[in-house]
C-alpha cells in the first residue's frame, strides 16, 4: 500500500474515531444531565409525597388543637391551607406537570375523594366548637371514627409514596446503568482511539518510514564507499519508499556502470599506451634495421670494389715484373671478390623482392616445394656427401606465396649443405613436415656446424655471419629466411641440437596461413 | 721507437689479407705476418703465436667478433700494452673513425687500400724505404 494512501487512511480513521469520541462525550454528557434530571424529579416527587402528608397532619392537628381549645387561630390556619395554600391541589398539578403515571395519579384522587369524610367530621367539630360544645368536638376530633377516616386518606397516600418510591429507585438505576454503559462505552473508545493513533503512526514513521530510510541511506553509503555486492533493501515495495529504493538501486547502478566505464577507459587508455609504445619500439627497430642495413650494403658493396681495383693494380705490376703466379692469384683473388660481390647483390635483390613483390598466393604441396628445393641444392658442393631423409607427413595444399616460401626452403637446404662439420662422419640433413595444433610446421635439422652459442639471439640477424672461414655467405641468409617467413604469416624458430640446428618454420594455426 | 718486426693482419677477406700481405713484405721481407679472420681468432693468435706482433693491422667489419669487439675485449685483457694497433678498414665515415679513436690502443686509422706510403709511420723505425 502507498504510504499517502496509508496516510489518508489513517487521517481518516483518526477523524472518524475522533467525531465518535466527541460524540460519545456529549452523549455521555446528555446522560449524566439526564441521569441528574430523574434525580432532581424523584426528590421533587418525594418533596410532594411528604407536602401531601404533611398537609393532611396539618389540617388534622389544626382542626384537633382548635377542637380542644378553642384557639381561632387554629381555624383561621386550618381554613387558610384549606382554601388559600391548597397544598393538595398543587401536589396534584404539579404531579401532572411532572408527567406521573395515571395509577399514581388515582392513588392521590383516591386520598383526595377520601377526604370528604373526614372534612365532614372536621366540620361537624367546629360546629360543636362553635356551639361550645367541647366534649363533642373532642370525642369528634380524637375518636376512632377519626383515625379510621385519616387512615382512608393516608393509605393510598402511603401507597403512592411506596409506588412513586419504587418506580423513582427503578428509573435512577436504569439511568445509572445508561450513565455506566455510556462511560464504558466512551472510555473504551478513547482507549481505541488511542490505540489506534498510536499503531498507526508506529507503522507508518517507524515501520514504513524510518526503518526502511535508515537501512536505504545505509546500503548508499556503501555503494558510494565503493563496497562491492550492495543490494539496495525495499526495491519490490509499492509505497514511495520503494520507489525511493528503485531510484537508489537505479543510481547505484548508473554509479556502477560509470565506475565500469571508467576502468574501461583507463584499460583501453593503457592499451592505446601500450600499443603506441609497442609500434614506437617497432618503428625504431624498423628504422634502425634500415639505417644498418644502409650502412652494410654501402661498406660490403665498396669493400670488394676496392679490394678488386688495388688486386688488378697488383696484376698489372705483376705483368710488369713477369710474375705470372703473382697476376694469377692476384685474379682469383680479385675474382673471389667480385663473386662475392655478385652473391650479395643477388641477396640484396632477394630481400627487396621478398619485401616489395606482389606474389599471389596459390595452391601449394610443401613435399613438392620441398623435392624441388632439394634439386637445386643437389648442384651445391658437398651435397653429395649428406644422407638426406624426408618425413613429409603434411600433404594437403596450403594457399601462399610460392617464391617467398622458396626463399626459406632453399637457404635452409644450402645452409645444411654448406655448413656441414668436416668432423661428422655422417653427415645428415632431415626435412619433416608436420600439423599440428599450433600450425604447419616445416623442420630441417642437421648435424652440421651449428650456431656458436653467444650468437644464437642473432641467428636471425642482419648480415651475421658465423663460420666465414668454411663458406662465404653474405650474412644475409636467415634474414631473408626470417623475413619471407613473416610475409607467409608465419614464424622462424632456431633450436640448438648440441651437435647440428634445427630451423623450424611454423604457418600460422591451420587455415590461417596465407 | 724501434721498428716493428712482427705483423698480425686481422681481416676476414683473403683477398685484403692478401693485400696487406703483399704491401707489407714488399716494405720490408724480413717482416713476419700473422693472420687472423677475425677478432676471435685474433685473440687466439695472440694468445699461442710464440712470437708477439709488434703491430696489430684490424678490420672493423667481420663476422663472429668485429673489430670493436676485438677492441673491447683486447682493451679488457690488457694483452700486449706495447702493441701499436692500425685499424685498416673500408669505410671512411666518420662515426667508423670516431668509434675507434676512443680506445687508446688505437694508433692510426687507415681507408684500404694499404699502400706502402702508409707504412713509414705504421712500422716506425729510420729506415724509411
Amino acid at each position: 500500500m502507498q504510504i499517502a494512501t496509508l496516510t489518508r487512511f489513517a487521517a481518516i480513521t483518526i477523524v472518524t474515531l475522533t467525531a465518535i469520541t466527541v460524540t460519545l462525550l456529549v452523549g455521555m454528557r446528555t446522560t449524566l444531565q439526564e441521569e441528574l434530571a430523574i434525580l432532581r424529579t424523584e426528590a421533587e416527587f418525594r418533596q410532594l409525597g411528604n407536602d401531601l402528608a404533611a398537609a393532611s397532619d396539618l389540617l388534622t392537628r389544626e382542626a384537633r388543637y382548635y377542637s380542644v381549645g378553642g384557639d381561632r387561630t387554629h381555624y383561621d390556619a386550618f381554613w387558610r391551607e384549606v382554601n388559600e395554600t391548597r397544598t393538595r391541589d398543587n401536589v396534584v398539578a404539579r404531579l401532572r406537570e411532572l408527567g406521573a403515571p395515571p395509577e399514581e395519579l388515582a392513588l392521590i384522587e383516591e386520598a383526595k375523594a377520601n377526604s370528604d369524610a373526614l372534612i365532614a367530621t372536621e366540620s361537624a367539630a367546629f360546629a360543636a366548637v362553635a356551639d361550645g360544645d367541647f366534649e363533642r368536638a373532642r370525642s369528634l376530633m380524637f375518636g376512632p371514627a377519626y383515625d379510621r377516616d385519616k387512615e382512608i386518606i393516608m393509605a393510598p397516600i402511603r401507597d403512592f409514596e411506596e409506588r412513586m418510591n419504587s418506580r423513582l429507585l427503578g428509573e435512577v438505576a436504569e439511568a445509572r446503568e445508561e450513565v455506566n454503559r455510556a462511560l464504558f462505552l466512551t472510555t473504551g473508545t478513547v482507549l481505541a482511539y488511542v490505540i489506534v493513533t498510536l499503531s498507526l503512526l508506529f507503522l507508518l514513521f517507524i515501520r514504513r518510514v524510518t526503518v526502511p530510510l535508515t537501512r536505504i541511506t545505509d546500503a548508499l553509503d556503501d555503494v558510494a564507499a565503493g563496497e562491492p555486492d550492495i543490494a539496495i533493501p525495499y526495491t519490490d515495495g509499492k509505497d514511495e519508499i520503494g520507489s525511493l529504493a528503485k531510484a537508489a538501486a537505479a543510481f547505484k547502478s548508473t554509479l556502477e556502470q560509470n565506475r565500469e566505464l571508467a576502468r574501461a577507459l583507463i584499460e583501453h587508455r593503457d592499451h592505446l599506451e601500450d600499443e603506441v609504445a609497442a609500434r614506437t619500439t617497432a618503428l625504431t627497430d624498423a628504422n634502425t634495421e634500415l639505417a644498418e642495413f644502409a650502412y652494410r650494403t654501402s661498406h660490403d658493396l665498396r669493400a670488394p670494389i676496392v679490394s678488386s681495383a688495388r688486386l688488378l693494380s697488383v696484376v698489372e705490376e705483376s705483368i710488369r715484373d713477369e710474375d705470372p703466379q703473382e697476376a694469377l692469384t692476384s685474379l682469383g683473388y680479385a675474382r673471389t671478390a667480385l663473386d662475392r660481390l655478385d652473391k650479395l647483390l643477388q641477396d640484396i635483390l632477394a630481400l627487396v623482392k621478398v619485401e616489395r613483390l606482389e606474389e599471389d598466393a596459390e595452391w601449394i604441396r610443401l613435399d613438392d616445394v620441398l623435392r624441388e628445393a632439394l634439386q637445386r641444392a643437389s648442384h651445391l658442393e658437398g651435397f653429395e656427401r649428406l644422407s638426406v631423409e624426408l618425413d613429409l607427413g603434411h600433404d594437403d595444399p596450403l594457399l601462399l606465396k610460392r617464391s617467398r616460401l622458396e626463399v626459406v626452403t632453399d637457404n635452409l637446404i644450402s645452409n645444411a649443405v654448406k655448413y656441414q662439420n668436416p668432423e661428422q662422419p655422417s653427415p645428415h640433413l632431415r626435412i619433416e613436415t608436420r600439423e599440428d595444433e599450433a600450425g604447419v610446421h616445416v623442420i630441417v635439422r642437421d648435424n652440421g656446424l651449428g650456431i656458436p652459442v653467444e650468437q644464437q639471439d642473432k641467428v636471425f640477424g642482419m648480415f651475421k655471419r658465423f663460420h666465414p672461414r668454411t663458406s662465404f655467405g653474405s650474412g644475409l641468409g636467415l634474414y631473408l629466411v626470417k623475413k619471407s617467413a613473416e610475409v607467409l604469416g608465419g614464424t622462424m624458430s632456431f633450436e640448438d641440437l648440441g651437435d647440428g640446428s634445427l630451423f623450424r618454420l611454423t604457418l600460422g594455426p591451420p587455415g590461417e596461413a596465407t | 721507437m724501434t721498428r716493428a718486426t712482427c705483423v698480425l693482419v686481422v681481416d676476414d677477406n683473403e683477398g685484403d689479407q692478401y693485400l696487406a700481405a703483399r704491401t707489407l713484405r714488399k716494405f720490408d721481407e724480413a717482416l713476419t705476418i700473422l693472420t687472423a679472420y677475425d677478432g676471435e681468432e685474433a685473440l687466439e693468435v695472440l694468445e699461442q703465436a710464440a712470437k708477439k706482433p709488434d703491430i696489430i693491422l684490424l678490420d672493423l667489419n667481420m663476422p663472429r667478433m668485429d673489430g670493436i669487439e676485438f677492441l673491447e675485449e683486447y682493451q679488457r685483457r690488457a694483452i700486449l700494452p706495447h702493441t701499436t694497433i692500425v685499424v685498416l678498414s673500408s669505410s671512411d665515415l666518420a662515426d667508423d673513425r670516431s668509434g675507434t679513436t676512443v680506445f687508446d690502443c688505437v694508433q692510426h686509422y687507415v681507408v684500404k687500400p694499404l699502400l706502402t706510403r702508409h707504412l713509414p709511420e705504421i712500422l716506425g723505425g729510420d729506415d724509411a724505404h
